[in-house]
């Protein structure tokens, strides 16, 4: 297998340099397709992270009338009894709403000496945005709160899943598009490459060689491709985020926070090493069975 | 060790190439088969080395018939096939050592193999001293001899040459064919396909004599005179 892999890797070079061009053209194809596919990760993941951070603060506030304890505590038992409640239910007393409220706007709004205005105040998390309106109608329905006493955030959930939705939905189709076109200009690279040495192959076959000796340097030279396209992408858009980041984190730094950059530069070469080798592996692996096929 | 039992080819595209052909030839025969153009004799040596298969009848090489040796091992059994192709099938861009070398590389040969292996075999058919020429420097009867250099290099135990002293001089064909006796008298079974009539009766031991795709004759020749044994290397 070692002296045969010697072999491949000579045979391989000698079909990147026989053909400088064509391996040019095959690698900016495939880095122009991966940079779409890459940028195209980018933005879904940070999309996700950020639905995902939003989501997590997406709470539904309850008004209590009463300001007796017990009835307050009872009222949060009955809620935590729904299964789409998320964790324990948190009591605020009228005390903790208004310290909260007075650091929030960094004034003193209330002279302590008179009464708290400020409600008894029970705050439900759901496991997911959609259950939002659901818990809602269980409150009211169920648990006879009044619309009005009940404080949660209505549309903005519902853009937000919807935009995160048709970004995903399309990241998804781009990606698959992308990554066909990747696959085709590989299998037209290595075909050409395949039809250059037809005569080679076929005297090949004819004194022995095995279809997978053949086969291996062609693949070599799919996977070379994909792969440094992939990976040249990958890093141009991993310098390109940290700079977009260290920018996003100066200016926006109150809106969510992206991914960090390098937890997102891990992401973009684990995606750039298995669809830069899986497109070469599979674009080569193909152009060359057509042709083992045809000329078995 | 090869064995044609009632054996049909045709080509996809109708062309007839063999008909009802029942033949067998022995381990270390020296046989030529002869007749003319379009007869059927290359089709023949194609069914020996797997390059066609019987469209009717079967083909048994080394007691196994074709039809049943699966795609995945048909390289091995090629390997135990010397083939002296007609247009030679040498590689233009490979010296003469590489076109040799190449046989033994697509079999993994090791590379101490390889180049002990390569100027032997080189040196046989008297071609050492252009190891290192590229095909289109050498004359025709020296290509011939590149092609059957490469055919013997794995050292096949059948040896099979279509049209080997095609559009040669008689000296050369001469030089051709003592090769390729050589190569027989070690026990290699040695098919030549010719229609170099002259050839053919001055050297052959047994002629299969074909036309339509038929064998029209099959006879061995007993020689009161041992056939001379030219020295020429050209």
């Amino acid at each position: 297998m070692f002296r045969n892999l010697v072999y491949y890797f000579k045979q391989f070079w000698f079909n990147i340099t026989r053909n400088v061009l064509m391996s040019f053209a095959a690698i900016s194809t495939s880095f122009f397709s991966q940079l779409i596919l890459g940028s195209l990760i980018l933005v879904v993941f940070n999309i996700n992270h950020i639905s995902a951070q939003v989501w997590s603060q997406v709470e539904i506030w309850c008004f209590m009338e009463t300001s007796n304890r017990e009835e307050v505590v009872a009222r949060a038992e009955q809620i935590q009894e729904n299964r789409m409640v998320r964790g324990p239910v948190e009591i605020k007393t009228p005390k903790k709403a208004l310290e909260e409220l007075e650091k929030d706007l960094e004034i003193g709004l209330w002279d302590k000496d008179e009464e708290n205005p400020l409600p008894w105040t029970l705050v439900v998390r759901v496991h997911d945005p959609d259950q939002v309106q659901p818990v809602v109608d269980f409150l009211i329905n169920d648990l006879g709160f009044k619309k009005d006493d009940l404080r949660y955030p209505k549309d903005v959930v519902r853009k937000i899943n919807t935009a995160s939705m048709v970004i995903k939905v399309g990241g998804y189709f781009l990606t698959v598009l992308m990554a066909t076109l990747t696959l085709f200009i590989i299998m037209n690279t290595i075909r050409l490459t395949v039809i250059a040495r037809r005569a080679e192959i076929r005297t090949m076959q004819l004194v022995g060689a095995t279809s997978w000796f053949i086969r291996w340097p062609f693949l070599l030279e799919g996977i070379i491709i994909g792969l440094t396209g992939s990976m040249i992408s990958a890093l141009i858009l991993g310098v390109m985020y940290y700079f977009g980041h260290d920018m996003y984190m100066r200016v926006l730094f109150f809106l969510p926070h992206p991914i960090g950059t390098l937890q997102m530069m891990r992401i973009l070469f684990t995606v750039a090493v298995i669809s830069g080798f899986s497109m070469g592996l599979a674009g080569s692996y193909i152009s060359v069975a057509r042709f083992l096929d045809e000329d078995a | 060790m090869i064995r044609f039992k009632r054996v049909h080819l045709t080509y996809p595209n109708g062309v007839r190439a063999l008909e009802n052909v029942n033949i067998e030839f022995k381990k270390g025969e020296l046989c030529f088969i002869t007749g003319p153009t379009g007869c059927g004799k290359s089709s023949l040596l194609k069914l020996i080395y797997l390059d066609e298969y019987p469209t009717r009848g079967r083909v048994l090489l080394f007691g196994k018939d074709t039809y049943d040796i699966p795609a995945h091992q048909a390289p091995y059994l090629r390997r135990k096939v010397g083939v002296v192709f007609q247009d030679f099938k040498l590689l233009p861009n490979k010296t003469v050592r590489e076109n040799v070398s190449f046989a033994l590389e697509v079999t993994g040969a090791s590379r101490y193999e390889i180049e002990r292996r390569t100027p032997q075999v080189l040196d046989q058919v008297g071609l050492l001293g252009k190891i290192d020429h590229f095909p289109a420097a050498l004359s025709g009867g020296e290509i011939q001899r590149v092609a059957i250099a490469r055919a013997i290099v794995n050292e096949p135990l059948i040896l099979l040459a279509d049209e080997p002293t095609g559009n040669l001089d008689p000296e050369t064909s001469l030089g051709i064919i003592t090769v390729l006796q050589r190569i027989q008298t070690r026990g290699t079974t040695v098919l030549i396909a010719s229609h170099d009539i002259p050839t053919v009766e001055r050297f052959a031991p047994r002629i299969v004599a074909m036309q339509d795709g038929g064998v029209v004759s099959d006879k061995a020749v007993t020689r009161t005179q041992a056939a001379p044994q030219p020295n020429e290397k050209g």
